[in-house]
Order: C-alpha cells, then sequence, then structure tokens
C-alpha cells in the first residue's frame, strides 16, 4: 500500500541527567508516492533521529511533539502495539552498518524468514521462494546458497544488498535508508548506488534516503532537505539545491565537498566554529555562529522560512532581506 | 576446531596429574603417618603394618603416584581400606545417583531459570524486574542444605508427602522419582536465580545490539527478539556458567546428599573422609575431578558449535 | 545513530547508579546492613549477650521446647540453644573474617608476582591457579580434610586454598593490564622501582576490585563452614556451629523440629545480610557497575 507522507513542526527532545537534548526542532517533511526524498547534513544534524522518529524506534527517553501523518494516520501518539503493527509492514528501515544488521547467530535465510511474519497467508516454503526471488532481483548469485549462511560469511556489500531485499520483501510503502553506503568502501558504495537507483524505477512508494555523502544525495534523491542543529534549514528539488543553494550553510556545505573541486587545493575548506549546544538552542537562527553573512536580527530571531521558487525555500534572514 | 579441542582435553589431563601429585605430596607432607591416623587409638603394630601395605604407604611416594596413574589406566583405582571392596565398583554404584540428582536440578534450574530471565528483560525496569532480581539473589545466597533441611522438615516429616531419605527403591521408577524431588529441588533453587540473573544480564547487553534494532524495525513481537534473536545469543555465556557451576552443583550434592541420605558419590566420600579411608577419597576425587574437567571442555566446544563466529575461528 | 545511543545509555546510566546515599536509601541495602551489623555485634560480644555457657551440659533437660527461660529451647545434651546460637555466630564470622583475609593476602601477593614475574613463573601460577579453579572446590576440601582431619586450622586452609585462586586471578589480570598501560610505561622509563610501581600506582586500583569480591566471597564461606560442620567435617564439637547444631537437630528432627528452625534461620540471615550488602557495595563501589557499559 502507498500512502503520502507528512511531519509537521516535528520535535524531539532526549531527556538525560544533563538536561533535554532537542535533538529535532520544528521540522516539516512533505514526501508523496514515488518520490525519493533526501536528508543531508553533517554528524548530529538530527538526520538520524529524524529517521528514527518517523521508523518509531525512539528510545524510552525520547519526547516526541508534532505530528508525523502517514497514509492518513497520525504515527505520534500512537499506542506501542499499533506502531509495532506498522513496521515491517508500512514502514521498512535499511541500517547504517551491514556488519551489525543482522543476527550472527542465525541464518539470512531464517532471519529474512521471520521478517515476513505479516504475511500469515504465505508458507514457509513460499516466504523461502520470496526470498530467493528478492536476493536474485538485488543482485545476489546463489541465492538458495545464501539463504543457509550466516551473516558474517557476507562481505559488507552482500549484507546491505541482503539488507535492501528484507525491506523490500515486506512490501513497505515507506522505505528509509539510513547512511545506506557510509559503511562500505567506494566501489561497494557505487554498486549499491546503482541497485537502488533501479530499484526506485519499480518501487512506488516514498524512499527517503539520509546521507551526509552529497553525491549519494545528488545520485538518488528527487527533492532534498538540508539539517543543521536539529532544523531543516533549506529544502528544495535536487537542481535547486546543488545549482541554486541559498542558505549560507548549504552553501558552505557545497563548498566543503571535495568531489566538488575542480583543482587539487593546498588546504580543504571548513566550516568555522562548532555545532550548537542541542541543550540549550540560540534563541535565533541555529547557524548564526558560524555564518558570515549574520547580522543582528540572526541572533535573536527565528528565520522566516522563505520561499525561493515553487517547492525550494530557505529559513534565513540573510535570504529573507 | 580439532586442534582446539585437543588444546582442551591435554590441559584437562595435566590438571587431573597436577591434582593427584599434590594430593600425594599432601599426604606425603603430614606429620605422622596415615595409618595409624586411620586406626586411631585401635592401632595395633600388626594392624598398622597391614593397612600401611594395603594402601602402599611402604612404597616411595613417586612410586606410589606412577602405580595409582598405572592402576588408573587400567580401571583400577585401588581397594577400600575396610572392606576391601574395589574403589572403581563403590564409585560406579554411587554415581548414577548422584549424576541423576544433578542432572535433575540443572534440568530444572534451567526450565524455570531462563523463562524467568526472559520475562525480567520484557519486563524491565517493572516491580516484576526488580521482584525477579531479588527473589534470584535471596535463593542464591541460602545454602543448599538448608534449603534441604527444611524441606525435608516440611514436605517429609510434617506434611509426609515424600519421602525423608534414600535414593528410592531399586526398579520403582515411581518411588526413585519421589525420592528425587526433595533434593533436586534444594540443588536447583539456588540456581534457578543464578541462570535468571545471568541471562538478564547477557540478554540486557545483547537487547542493545543493532541487529535486535533490526529485528525491531521489521515489528517483530517483543518476545520472539528476546526469545529467539538475544536469547540465541545469550544463551551462549549462560552454558559456560552452567559448566562451571556443576562443580558447585557437586558440591551442593554432597551436603544434599547428606541430609536426604541419598547413596551417591557425596556420602561415599564423606564416609570415607570421616573414616580416612584414603583410596576411596583418592579414587573419588580422581573419578569427580574428570568428570568435571570433561563437562568444562565439552560446554567449551558447545560453545563453538552454538557460535558460528567461534566455529569459523577454529576452523579457519 | 551514535548520538541517540549515547544519550540513552547515560541516561539508563544514572537511574541504576547510586550514590551513597542512594546505597542507604534502597530499603533492602539498608535491611542487609542492619542484619550484618547486629550478627557483628553479637559475635563480638557473644559471651556478654549469651544468657548461659553454650556448652554447659543439663542432660535433666534435654530437647525442651523453646520456653521462658531457653528461649530457642534445648538440644539433645540440654545445651542452651539460644547461646549456642550466639557463640555460634562468632565462630562463623571469625572463620569466615580470618580465612578471607588469609585468602585475600595470598591471592593479592601471588597474583602480583604472576603478574610481575618473570613468564616462566606467571605460566606455572597460572597453571596452579586454573588447576585449583577448575576442581569441584568440595572434592578438594575434602580431600584436604581427609589428609589433615577436621578443626578450626584445617577449615581455615581449605577456605583459603579453594578462594585464592580467584583474587589472584583478578590481582593478576590487573596487573598485566596496569603494567602494559602507558603511564605505567612512562614511570618505567623514568626508572620507577618495582615497588614504588606496586605500591603507587597497582595497589589502590586493584583494591577496591579486591574488596567487593572478598565481601561478595563472605556468605560463601559462612555457608562452607555451616556446611562442613554440619557433616561433622567443620569445627570439632563442642565448639557451637550453626552447622552442628543443625546437624543435632537434624538428627531428632522429628521430637524436636525448633532445633533445625532456630540453627538454620540464623544462617540464612546471615549469608542473605551479608550477600545483599556486598551487592549494594559492589553497586556502589565498581565504577564499571555504576555506570553500565560504556557507551
Amino acid at each position: 500500500m502507498t500512502g503520502s507522507l507528512s511531519a509537521q513542526n516535528l520535535s524531539v527532545r532526549y531527556e538525560t541527567p544533563q538536561g533535554a537534548v532537542n535533538a529535532l526542532r520544528h521540522v516539516d517533511i512533505e514526501a508523496s508516492p514515488g518520490e525519493v526524498i533526501g536528508i543531508v547534513g553533517e554528524s548530529g544534524c538530527g538526520k538520524s533521529t529524524l529517521v528514527t522518529a518517523l521508523a518509531n524506534l525512539l528510545p524510552a527517553n525520547a519526547r516526541v511533539e508534532g505530528s508525523i501523518v502517514y497514509n492518513g494516520t497520525d504515527l505520534v501518539g500512537l499506542d506501542a502495539h499499533r506502531q509495532r503493527m506498522l513496521r515491517g509492514d508500512e514502514i521498512a528501515l535499511v541500517g547504517q552498518d551491514p556488519m551489525t544488521a543482522f543476527n550472527p547467530v542465525l541464518t539470512i535465510g531464517d532471519q529474512l524468514v521471520d521478517f515476513q511474519h505479516r504475511r500469515r497467508d504465505l508458507s514457509r516454503g513460499q516466504k523461502k521462494e520470496r526470498i530467493a526471488a528478492m536476493l536474485a532481483r538485488v543482485g545476489i548469485a546463489d541465492a538458495a546458497r545464501r539463504m543457509a549462511s550466516y551473516p558474517h560469511e557476507l562481505s559488507g556489500g552482500m549484507r546491505q544488498r541482503v539488507a535492501i531485499a528484507a525491506a523490500l520483501l515486506t512490501d513497505p510503502g515507506l522505505l528509509i535508508a539510513d547512511e545506506p553506503t557510509t559503511a562500505l568502501d567506494v566501489t561497494m558504495e557505487a554498486q549499491i548506488i546503482h541497485l537502488l537507483r533501479e530499484l526506485r524505477r519499480e518501487f512506488n512508494g516514498i524512499i527517503i534516503v539520509v546521507s551526509h555523502h552529497l553525491g549519494v544525495i545528488a545520485e538518488l534523491c528527487d527533492r532534498v532537505y538540508v539539517m543543521y542543529a536539529g532544523e531543516v534549514v533549506e529544502e528544495g528539488g535536487v537542481d535547486a539545491i546543488f545549482h541554486d543553494a541559498r542558505h549560507p550553510y548549504t552553501q558552505a556545505l557545497l563548498a566543503c565537498d571535495p568531489a566538488r573541486f575542480h583543482d587539487r587545493l593546498e588546504r580543504l575548506p571548513t566550516i568555522p566554529g562548532t555545532l550548537p549546544s542541542l541543550l540549550a538552542p540560540p534563541a535565533g537562527c541555529v547557524y548564526a555562529s558560524r555564518c558570515d553573512r549574520a547580522f543582528a536580527p540572526c541572533l535573536t530571531v527565528l528565520p522566516p522560512k522563505v520561499t525561493v521558487s515553487t517547492r525550494h525555500a530557505a529559513r534565513c534572514h540573510a535570504v529573507a532581506a | 576446531m580439532l586442534t582446539y579441542a585437543f588444546k582442551r582435553i591435554g590441559l584437562g589431563l595435566l590438571i587431573l596429574i597436577f591434582v593427584m601429585v599434590a594430593m600425594y605430596a599432601a599426604v606425603f607432607l603430614v606429620p605422622g603417618d596415615p595409618a595409624s591416623v586411620a586406626l586411631g587409638p585401635r592401632a595395633t603394630p600388626e594392624l598398622k603394618r597391614m593397612l600401611t601395605e594395603r594402601m602402599g604407604l611402604d612404597q616411595p611416594v613417586w612410586w606410589q603416584i606412577v602405580q595409582f596413574f598405572r592402576n588408573a589406566l587400567t580401571g583400577n583405582l585401588g581397594y577400600d581400606v575396610w572392606s576391601n571392596r574395589p574403589v572403581s565398583t563403590l564409585v560406579m554404584a554411587a554415581l548414577p545417583n548422584t549424576l541423576i540428582l544433578g542432572v535433575a536440578a540443572l534440568a530444572t534450574a534451567l526450565i524455570i531459570g531462563v523463562p524467568l530471565g526472559c520475562l525480567s528483560v520484557m519486563r524491565r525496569g517493572t516491580a516484576a524486574d526488580t521482584a525477579i532480581g531479588v527473589v534470584s539473589v535471596a535463593v542464591i545466597a541460602v545454602p543448599s542444605f538448608v534449603v534441604a533441611i527444611y524441606s525435608l522438615l516440611v514436605f517429609a516429616v510434617t506434611l509426609r508427602w515424600l519421602p525423608a531419605i534414600g535414593a528410592g527403591e531399586a526398579g520403582s521408577i515411581v518411588s526413585q522419582i519421589e525420592a528425587l524431588i526433595l533434593p533436586a529441588l534444594a540443588i536447583a533453587l539456588g540456581w534457578i536465580g543464578y541462570i535468571a540473573r545471568m541471562v538478564r544480564a547477557s540478554m540486557m547487553e545483547v537487547m542493545g545490539e543493532p541487529h535486535i534494532r533490526t529485528a525491531r524495525s521489521f515489528g517483530l513481537p517483543e518476545w520472539k527478539i528476546v526469545s529467539k534473536y538475544a536469547l540465541r545469543i545469550a544463551i551462549i555465556p549462560t552454558i559456560s556458567l552452567v559448566a562451571v557451576g556443576l562443580g558447585s552443583i557437586l558440591s551442593s550434592a554432597v551436603f544434599v546428599e547428606a541430609v536426604f541420605a541419598r547413596p551417591g558419590i557425596g556420602k561415599l566420600i564423606t564416609d570415607a573422609v570421616n573414616t580416612r579411608n584414603y583410596p576411596v577419597v583418592m579414587g573419588t576425587v580422581l573419578i569427580m575431578t574428570a568428570i568435571y574437567v570433561s563437562i568444562t571442555i565439552a560446554a567449551d566446544l558447545l560453545i563453538a558449535r552454538l557460535d558460528p563466529r567461534v566455529r569459523d575461528v577454529f576452523r579457519g | 545513530m551514535s548520538s541517540v545511543a549515547e544519550v540513552g545509555a547515560s541516561y539508563s546510566g544514572r537511574q541504576r547508579f547510586p550514590a551513597l546515599r542512594a546505597l542507604l536509601a534502597d530499603p533492602i541495602t539498608s535491611i542487609a546492613l542492619v542484619l550484618v551489623v547486629g550478627f557483628l555485634v553479637t559475635a563480638a560480644f557473644a559471651p556478654w549477650l549469651a544468657p548461659y555457657s553454650p556448652t554447659r551440659i543439663d542432660v535433666l533437660h534435654k530437647l525442651q521446647p523453646p520456653s521462658m527461660e531457653h528461649w530457642f529451647g534445648t538440644d539433645h545434651l540440654g545445651r542452651d540453644l539460644l547461646s549456642r546460637v550466639i557463640h555460634g555466630a562468632r565462630t562463623a564470622l571469625m572463620i569466615a573474617m580470618v580465612s578471607v583475609a588469609i585468602a585475600g593476602a595470598v591471592g593479592l601477593l601471588l597474583g602480583l608476582i604472576a603478574g610481575y614475574g618473570p613468564r616462566w613463573l606467571d605460566a606455572i601460577l597460572v597453571l596452579t591457579f586454573d588447576s585449583l579453579n577448575s576442581l569441584p572446590m568440595i572434592m578438594f576440601a575434602l580431600a584436604i580434610i581427609t589428609v589433615l582431619g577436621a578443626g578450626t586450622g584445617t577449615l581455615i586452609l581449605v577456605i583459603t586454598m579453594t578462594s585464592f585462586p580467584s583474587y589472584a586471578r583478578l590481582i593478576r589480570a590487573q596487573t598485566l593490564a596496569l603494567k602494559n598501560s602507558d603511564y605505567i610505561l612512562a614511570e618505567r622509563l623514568l626508572d620507577a622501582g618495582p615497588f614504588r610501581i606496586i605500591f603507587i600506582h597497582l595497589l589502590p586500583n586493584v583494591v577496591g576490585p579486591l574488596i567487593i569480591l572478598l565481601s561478595m566471597d563472605i556468605p560463601v564461606v559462612i555457608m562452607v563452614e555451616a556446611g562442613l560442620s554440619f557433616l561433622g567435617l567443620g569445627v570439632r564439637p563442642p565448639t557451637p556451629s550453626w552447622g552442628s547444631i543443625l546437624y543435632d537437630g537434624y538428627t531428632s528432627i522429628r521430637s524436636a523440629p525448633f532445633m533445625v528452625i532456630f540453627g538454620g534461620l540464623p544462617l540464612v540471615l546471615a549469608t542473605l545480610g551479608f550477600t545483599f550488602l556486598g551487592e549494594g557495595l559492589r553497586d556502589y563501589l565498581d565504577p564499571r557497575m555504576r555506570a553500565g557499559r560504556p557507551a
């Protein structure tokens, strides 16, 4: 089944002994079936918290506000049982580390059979047939033998293929890939990106790809959300973001991507300064302390969402001015 | 895997030899000769000479040790000083009673302890979890022979539900099982707590691993995650604990057998110690140590089989 | 994802980490502390607390049920059971403390030698520890008792011999870990002698875990003493011991069940008290247990 996704004013806090960590603040996300959404940002920007919230897998000390409406149902405040019923059925997650994603003492086949537990209409044999077909689909040769393998007997790239196959086996309407290539080497990364590009043509649900890697996002996505310190600072079509970025942070991020340098540089560019504390986020713009275009209101007033063009917007006083 | 097995078995044999040599050395170092100590006031020169000869104490110590092992290899563990019956016969007669008791106790403890540990994990942080934790520590702390005496007082003496002494009539399974219940429960009680705690602790560790998150992300029900995905890994340290704990089960068996007058190894060796019956003590210690060491090795190999990661390390 | 995991771990970490106030705020630990202090006081002042001599025989009043004169009744020789139980506390705690202290000292010394000494010595010691550890403890104890005969001295020796290997292993592991740590390496480059390293750096680091281990072993030793005395292989009569009281009661369990009840109760309470106090202490003292697993 497919449906559209809409997160409105979503905030997530983690209650800790040091105080509340505001991992996510007033985030809006929209996605319709068939779209591939990219979420990009550096480590600690809240992108993992965002997808963990979407997949309903937040730890017990997380406090969620706002709404996540998927296919007409608000996931926030749903009881534990109904949340669980959505996982492995409507929503599937491909994790970032294929090395540890599978149970080490159970065979791949055994786990993939279990993961189809929603399909009560299928016998164990039919589930195995589906697994074999899906493993072949994601490019694993000798699928029958691989089903009897233990995870550690597979390479990292192969395990990530299995993880993708596992997610697809549940026929999800929302597929979340959290840093799907981060743990892989460059060749494997290219192969997995290639696989995901192929799959997006056949898949008619929503795909959300999370990455700190701009290349991965550019290759795979239709639309991009740029996150910084728990907030979405800019959103837009992939072309708009990569060629017409308006937010100073997005511009700085693009300027720091080594893949985009034309010449060899003496020193790699960096963004000066550090992330603001999520314990006490600044009153104004989260990026103000590192921004070279910051002026007085940036420090005190929350920047407005400035629409640049259709579906391209940035939260920035400088863009508004 | 095979080299590993050989290495473990070699170390096991080394330990056995070490133990017996140490025991002989101890006998040798103790002031006063064992024969007169054993005989006590009954000692006449004649009796003393006879006993010394029978125990082989007139030979040099190293020769006694060599003799002991040479005989042990052929299944001869020496002779009971008083009745002159072969020690191997005595041990073989007593061993089944103790093994049945140990296995029954351990099985009971696993059947109750593992689910309790799982329950604790599924209800973690709740009052049920805390209660299981406190009761577990409490039953570990209470000595099994006190449990044995109290259960004897309540169920055998006062309520007369179960027999107070013995191992049941030969040939009657029902009476043997009846005689097994109280001793087995007395030993199992502490182990239930021990296993529940161990399963809980190792499972809590496993529950934090990413593959559990994967299983959750596919919406698997919590009981299935706990009982299949986490338990398969968490049970591995529990198995080694159980193996190491067999020594302590044997210890409990000695006391519990004394309470229920159950004719097992514990009773055999206690009586032998009380009468200074060296050959019986030596032979029993050798057999029990051998059994104990082999179970430890078997557990190690079982762990290697259960964990495919370990299995491959040994294969490669 | 790492940020989420870390935050989650440190959060649950605080809930489990008890400060000293929390140690005593825990009702079970507090009760345990009361029990332990109670037993220590009883043991220390046994002669003054006991209403009668624990060994005074009065066969005319044997196996008397509890009464105003004899709160716990009398045993098969007419001895006052309460007085025997009170003096039994003294026996149990004295043996437990002495043997645990000796075992701790032996373990500390051998562990340091193994960790610090030449490799061949280490190998021999480790084999010794492993052999002693891989023995069913009771078999080993019975073997020693056969050779030396039952008695308080033998009991202390048996307990020492069976418990020092685990202390020695702990000390050795800590020593090895520390020996290879960067700051000890730096000290050695500065020509610090082994004694300086052992006393300034090693001991302060290993004493905490050792004390936890020792305190957790005290109830076990109390249990072993009672068990062996029950079998007639522990302290010699007429010295009162909870184990021998239990044995005397066991032989007259049908006619005088109060004897096993009053003989067993202090043993149960003492092992429970020391165990739960040890648990509380460990949670409080051991920083690794305190923080849970590092995130």
